[in-house]
This record gives structure tokens, sequence and C-alpha cells, in this order.
């Protein structure tokens, strides 16, 4: 790994404050309880992050970021679970079989809701702007149709699991930084280290 | 004053000491674990000394609120805090249930103030 514990302490804090606070805002939308799992660091290869997600058709909202940092923050769901969380957004008594465009707004909304929150928690925190590509639902192969081009073999890969409450609805939240900008960023964490113990 | 702060972050575990010093006083003993279960262990021996504690809620292992049923019995609900970024709904429903304050990692220090100030007027 690139990055001391307590780097990597840092990344996994920021990113949890950060969804944990977009929880308030999803869970009120949806009307029901969120759980939300312990954040994960990985250094990956692409195929092993293909293999981390084993549904067979995988719907996400991708917001890129793209500025002295490029990467992609994400939220996943197997089709099923993401006909669900809209169904529940947009208070439909049968799940949907499909998106219109409504679906496909509200779906970004809520993914913008979560990644924004996650990203300025870590603009805050380190001093760094992540300036943002609007939000785009993807459909196709994972990782292939989700990732920029310009990652290498290897990313950096922050998730948290989400389920909802009262139903099978799962869901991957996940940051994707290049290894580069990551060494890059370590002096900004310690930098925000050396601030919490001045 | 002593003070136990469970926090699967170390990051968060030096903030939690910072803020629970400022609230209180630079004397004050702040006990600090990333385990959970070091935690429900060291709060349990430490019950009769311990003036508050506050437990992240989300960690590997055991959650602040398995952590929270376990220390329960034995320590009073008023001196244990759950502590988390997570402010939805039903997090502080469940924190009322078990009669624990609910603390929010953004306003901590201010809500931490409140109960140290009034804890100390006690002791």
């Amino acid at each position: 790994m690139l990055l001391t514990e307590d780097q990597m302490d840092v990344l996994k804090e920021l990113f949890n404050r950060g969804i944990g606070k977009s929880a308030e805002i999803i869970s009120a939308m949806l009307d029901a309880p969120l759980s939300l799992s312990v954040p994960t660091l990985r250094l990956q290869s692409i195929h092993e992050l293909g293999e981390s997600f084993s549904s067979e058709d995988v719907i996400g909202i991708r917001q890129i970021f793209d500025g002295k940092y490029r990467g992609d923050a994400m939220v996943l769901y197997g089709r099923t679970s993401c006909l669900e969380v809209i169904s529940a957004l947009l208070g439909y008594e049968e799940t949907p079989d499909d998106f219109g465009d409504l679906e496909r707004e509200t779906l970004s909304e809520f993914g913008n809701i979560i990644l924004s929150s996650c990203l300025f928690e870590f603009e805050e925190a380190l001093g760094c702007h992540l300036p943002t590509l609007a939000p785009a639902i993807v459909h196709g192969d994972f990782p292939d149709c989700f990732i920029s081009k310009e990652h290498g073999n290897h990313l950096m890969t922050l998730t948290m699991e989400f389920s909802v409450s009262g139903s099978a609805s799962t869901g991957h939240i996940t940051l994707l930084l290049d290894p580069d900008d990551i060494a890059d960023m370590a002096s900004k964490m310690d930098a925000y280290l050396e601030r919490l113990m001045a | 004053m002593k003070v136990l702060t469970i926090d699967d972050s170390r990051i968060a575990l030096i903030q939690i000491e910072k803020i629970v010093r400022e609230a209180s006083s630079q004397d004050t003993i702040v006990i600090k674990t990333q385990d959970p279960e070091e935690g429900v262990r060291l709060a349990l021996e430490n019950k009769d000394d311990l003036s508050f504690i506050l437990v992240d809620l989300n960690m590997d292992k055991l959650s602040g609120l398995d952590v929270i049923d376990k220390i329960i019995p034995e320590i009073s609900p008023e001196r244990i805090a759950l502590l988390t970024a997570n402010t939805q709904n039903s997090t502080k429903d469940e924190a009322m249930k078990r009669g624990v304050h609910f603390l929010s990692k953004e306003s901590l220090k201010d809500g931490l103030k409140d109960i140290l100030s009034g804890l100390l007027k006690v002791e």
C-alpha cells in the first residue's frame, strides 16, 4: 500500500463522514433507514475490481472529478436493487421494469447527493478542489464501462456498502482514485493530521 | 474526570480527545481504543471510575450499538453517548431507545460541552 496507516485512516474516516452526512437526506428521501458498512480501502487491479461486484447487470450513477486529481465517484447497484430504490424514491406502489426520463433524473439526483457530500468532505479537510462533471447514469459491463480510460491497471478504491431497511436493496458507494494522485495527496493528509494534533 | 472513547479510526480518536479536553479540562484522563471488544472490557473494568463513554456507531466486529448493549446493564445510559457522522433519524431513535446521548461528529464540540459541563457540576 502506498500510504501510511494514518493516511489510510484519514481517507476512510473522511469517506465515512461524507457518506454519513448524506445518509440523513437519503433516508428521508427513501422514507426508510439506511444501513452503512464500515469503509474499505484497497489497491486493486481493474480485474480485481470487476470481481468485487458480483451482480450480472450493474447500473451506476457516476461522477467524474477532473481537476488536479482525477477519479470516478459512483453509486453502483444491481438492476433489481436499482429499480427498487427508484420505486421508493418516487413512491411507486409497484417496482417498474425499466427506466424513463423521470426515473433517470431521480437516480442522478440521488447519486449526486451522496457523491457531492463525500467529495465535499475531502475538499474541506484536505484543502483541495475536486471539480465534478454532471452525474451520468452508466449501464453495462463492469468495470469497463464505468471507469475513466485514463486510469492505469491499478486503482485505489474506497468503498462503503449500503442497504435500505425493509427491502433487499443494496448498493455500493465507490471512489476510484489513481495511485499517483493518492501519492500526491499524501502530503495534504499529513497536513490535515498535523492540524488535528496541534 | 475519566473518559473512555471507542472509535475504530485513530484520527477520530485524536479529534475526540482534543474536544473532550477542551470541553472539560486538560487534566481529564482520556482512555482511547480502536477495538470495540476492548472498549467493552475497558468500560466494564473501569465502570466505577468512568465519568463518560463515547462510542462510535460504525465499527467492524461490534457496532457502537452492540457495544452499548453490552455495557448498559452495568453503566448508566446517562454516562454513555453514541457518536456518529450518520445523523439519520433511525440512528437517533436507536440512541433514544437506549436512553443514551446522541452526538453528531460534526457538532461534537458543542454537544459534548453541554453534557460534560453537566457532569462536572454533579462531580
